[in-house]
Order: structure tokens, then sequence, then C-alpha cells
């Protein structure tokens, strides 16, 4: 379970929900999301919350985030 | 077009050493090809240099001064690696006013000092990001072995470029599987090193920690010979530290050796076309290979590496998205503009994930030496098709054909991707993965299976070269 508010709300988002928070986010970021790139976008985004969810679930999402070390 | 020349490098060098032909005949030769290119792999092509360079390496032999291992070797780049003197576009409109580059890549420096020529610069997808090689800007590569049909991306130029018979050696770069599938969709061998083995100095970046540089040839004795001419610490990029470690002089005793070999299942065989895992058949066959090896987590290592990519890359790309979206590439745009509205938590997770997979992965290699697996979900798909199917559902080809590239390198493992010889038939490559730091496993597998005649560089119709 994500306790990052910011992760949760993304994670909690539907494929219904996703155009709004597209948009909301753009706008918090002041990133203007052109028409012709919207439907896209939204698209794209919906497909990285479904991918996030489905590793975030295998994570100890308590455990502080250190820096990563380089190792192959 | 000129005559497709399907020479190996190191058959070149020895036409060159023995004086059937000179490095200047060569180099023209190659520019001819380059000028008549018929599968849109080049993007720029280097005249003067080449024959400057060339000129020099026929004096030096004239002479009997030393030259390189690979001296008059035509060879070409993928175009996100800087050459002295030329504006690095990495696929895109956006950098085609950016300044020249002050200097060669590394890569491009070290097989240059080895006498290899470069003659040019290829296409790839824009900024690396894809798996197609369909360049809104530049155009698609065509696959050499069926020009309706792509060459995979995002190094298709360099696919399409040793595949097709322009240059017996290439550069291409594989962030989440851009050297293995258009190695596999054109027919010819591709090496993704360990990450941090080979620099990356003077490439463009994508994703600073999936990044990788690597060569495409058409034997695997050329593939470790050009590997081993990159190797070496660069202070100029913070992952190469790692000593030479020639793997060449190896290769056949390890290849005589015994070799442990699994076949991996679960989220590599899904979705699978059958005559991909037909083509993976006959090597596991041929190498004695254990079935059904489990890679605990491998999906879940795809989804982050899926996540991590357009995440990192729209930090690299944040000020051309904020001031000119419409000047990329729609399909790249459209994926990075959803990567800067995605939360960094989710980049952070995606990095919290690798460790625990990785332990996964070294767990495997306890028992293995080496393991097998499809480079990509089937053969090369049309020009212009935007889906494919998988298991029954319709996805989309740009965002699946590196499903089972994706995992691996997300934990910088090496691989070589190995042409399976199918003659008459389209091209299906396999990946070798070996342990971190073990490309000579990978390498030494691919030339047993070469050796039995099982992997080979594909040679395409007439009609299409």
């Amino acid at each position: 379970m994500a306790t990052d508010p910011a992760l949760a709300a993304f994670l909690a988002l539907d494929d219904d929900t996703v155009a709004a928070y597209a948009d909301a986010r753009a706008e918090a970021l002041g990133l203007a999301l052109p028409p012709e790139t919207r439907a896209g976008v939204v698209e794209n985004l919906a497909l990285l919350r479904r991918q996030a969810a489905t590793f975030m679930a295998a994570l100890d999402d308590t455990a502080p985030p250190a820096p990563e070390v380089f190792e192959p | 077009m000129s005559a497709a020349d399907f020479r190996s490098a190191l058959a070149v060098v020895g036409d060159i050493q023995r004086g059937k032909t000179t490095a200047r005949s060569e180099t023209e030769a190659a520019l001819a090809r380059a000028k008549s290119d018929p599968f849109n792999a080049y993007t720029a092509v280097f005249a003067e240099r080449a024959l400057v360079q060339a000129e020099a390496i026929d004096a030096d032999l004239a002479a009997d001064r030393p030259v390189g291992p690979l001296a008059g070797v035509p060879f070409a780049v993928k175009n996100l690696f800087d050459v002295e003197g030329v504006t690095t576009i990495a696929g895109s409109r956006i950098r085609r006013d950016a300044p020249p580059a002050a200097h060669d890549a590394t890569a491009v420096q070290r097989l240059t000092a080895a006498g290899a020529v470069l003659i040019g610069a290829l296409n790839m997808d824009e900024f690396a990001y894809g798996f197609v090689t369909e360049n809104a800007h530049d155009g698609p590569t065509r696959n050499p072995h069926d020009p309706t049909r792509i060459a995979g991306g995002s190094s298709g130029g360099s696919a399409a470029a040793v595949g097709g018979g322009l240059v017996p050696l290439a550069l291409g770069s594989d962030t989440n599987g851009s050297i293995r599938i258009p190695a596999s969709l054109c027919g010819v061998f591709g090496l993704k090193p360990t990450l941090g083995r080979l620099s990356r100095q003077g490439a463009f970046p994508f994703v600073e920690s999936l990044d990788h540089v690597g060569p495409f040839a058409r034997s695997v004795a050329d593939l470790a010979l050009a590997y081993d001419l990159m190797q070496g610490p660069d202070p100029l990029d913070p992952l190469c530290r790692r000593p030479v470690e020639p793997a060449a002089p190896r290769l056949q005793a390890i290849a005589d050796g015994p070799l442990r070999v699994g076949v991996l299942g679960g989220w590599f065989a899904q979705g699978a076309f059958p005559e991909v895992l037909e083509a993976l058949e006959i090597v596991a066959d041929a190498l004695q290979a254990r079935r059904g090896v489990e890679l605990p987590g491998a999906e879940l290592a795809r989804a982050a590496a899926f996540c991590l990519t357009p995440i990192e890359a729209a930090h690299l790309h944040w000020p051309d998205l904020k001031t000119r979206p419409l000047d990329y590439d729609p399909a790249v745009r459209d994926r990075l503009l959803a990567g800067a509205l995605t939360p960094d938590a989710v980049a952070e997770a995606a990095r919290r994930y690798r460790p625990v997979f990785r332990d996964a992965v070294r767990g495997v290699f306890e028992d293995f030496d080496v393991l097998l697996a499809p480079a990509s979900v089937c053969p090369a798909p049309g020009i212009g098709q935007t889906t494919m199917e998988m298991d029954g559902q319709q996805v989309s080809v740009r965002k699946n054909l590196g499903a089972y590239t994706q995992p691996i390198s997300y934990v910088g493992l090496p691989v070589v991707a190995a042409p399976v010889n199918r003659p008459g038939k389209p091209p299906i490559g396999v990946q070798i993965i070996a342990p971190a730091w073990r490309e000579d496993l990978a390498l030494a597998a691919a030339l047993r299976l070469e050796r039995a005649g099982l992997v080979a560089a594909h040679r395409p119709p007439e009609a299409h070269a």
C-alpha cells in the first residue's frame, strides 16, 4: 500500500478518472498539453498507472527510499 | 543499389592485409552503398572523413607501419553517437539546430583507433524511444528481408545496415531492447553488454540507469572483436570503470567446455508467436537446455522498467516538453508527456524494486551459465502496423515488442541476440543472457551455435538487397 500521498492518489485512479488527473497535474506543473496530444497522453498515463500498480504490489512502501548504488 | 557485401569484418581485414583490396577501395564501395541505401538506414554520410582515414591506413600498410585490428573495415553508428563536427540529432527534429559535436563519442574513438572507418550515421526511433524505427522526421527504416516490414528499433538503421550488406559493423544503443529487437528482426548478431562495461560518453542519453551501447555484426567473432576493442575505463563515464577483460581469446575454450543452459519460461513464453518458440527450441535443443526455468518477478521487472523509462526521460526533456512539444515525433511525445505527469514516486519505487529482482536473477544463475529467451514477441511487423495479437489480445506494437527484453536490461545483464538459422523464413533471434560481467559466456554459447550452423546472419533475398 502506497503511503506517499501523490503515489497513492495516482494508483487510486481508474481509466475514467485519468483524463481529469492529467489536466490537473499538467496545470499544477505549468505544462501545457496541446489538444492534439491529450488523447495520447491520457492513454499512456492510464497504461503507466496500470504498470505501476503491477510492481508496486510487490514492494514494501513503508521502507524509506535510499539512493540507488550502481550495481549491474 | 551498389552490390551488397556480406563479408565479415575480419574477412575485410584479411582481404586488405593480403593486398586483395585497399582500405580506400573498401571505403569507396561502402560510401556507394550508403548513397544508394534502399532501406533508409542512413541519415548522414561522412565521405570526406572516411576517405581521409582510409588513405592514411593504406599509407601505413604501404610503409609497413602497424595498423589496428579493424584496419579498413567500414562501420556506421546510430545517429545518437557524437561524431566530431556533426550535429548529434538522436533521431529528432529538436536537435537539428544543436551545435556540432566537439569530439567523437568514446565508442567511436575506440573503433576508429582500431582502424575501422566511419561511413555515416544511422536512423533510429526519436530519442531512442521505440522498437520500430518508424521515425516521423526521417521516415521508416525498411527491413532488408522484406521492405514492407520494420527493421525494429530503436537501433533499426544499425541492424538494417549490417543485415542489408551496407557495412559489416555498426553501433547502437539499448535501453529496453533497442539492440536486441532490431538484431532479431533483421537477422544479425547484436551485443548488449553489462551496464557500465562500455562507455556511454558521447551517446545522447535516454534513461540514465538503463542506457547501454553495443555492436551489431554478422558473426560472433566480429561481435566479440568490436566489443573487446571498445572496452576499458573511461573517466568521462562514471559507470565505466571496469578494466579490459578481452572475451575473444577465451571463446573457443568456453564454447568447447560444458555450459549449463536454461530456457526461461513464465513471462518469457507468454504471448510469443509459435514460430518464435519454434526458433527458441532449435537453440535450446542444441545446447541441451533445461526448459521452463522461472525468473521470479520478471513481469514486475518489465513493469518497473516500463514506468521508469518515460519518467526519467521526461526529466531530461522537460525544457523542450514545456516549450515545443509539437516538435517531437507524436509517438514519442505523448509517452514523454505522460511520464512528465506521473509522480516521481513511481520512478523511486521502480528503482527500489531493482535490487529485489537482481537478487532473484542471481539466485537463478547459481544453477546456470546462460539463460535463453526470445528476443522479440514476433517476427518483424509491417511498417505502419500499430497493433499485434498477444495471448488473444490486440496490443500496441511499439509498447510490446520489448516485453522479453525489458526485464533483462532493467538489471543490466549482458545479452547476445543471435539470429536463428531458418533459411527462407523471416529472421527471429534469441537472447543468450549471462550473469553480470560475463559477456564471454553469452558470446561462447553463440559461437557454439554458430559453429553448428544453428545461428547465422541472414542474407536477404537478392530482390531486396
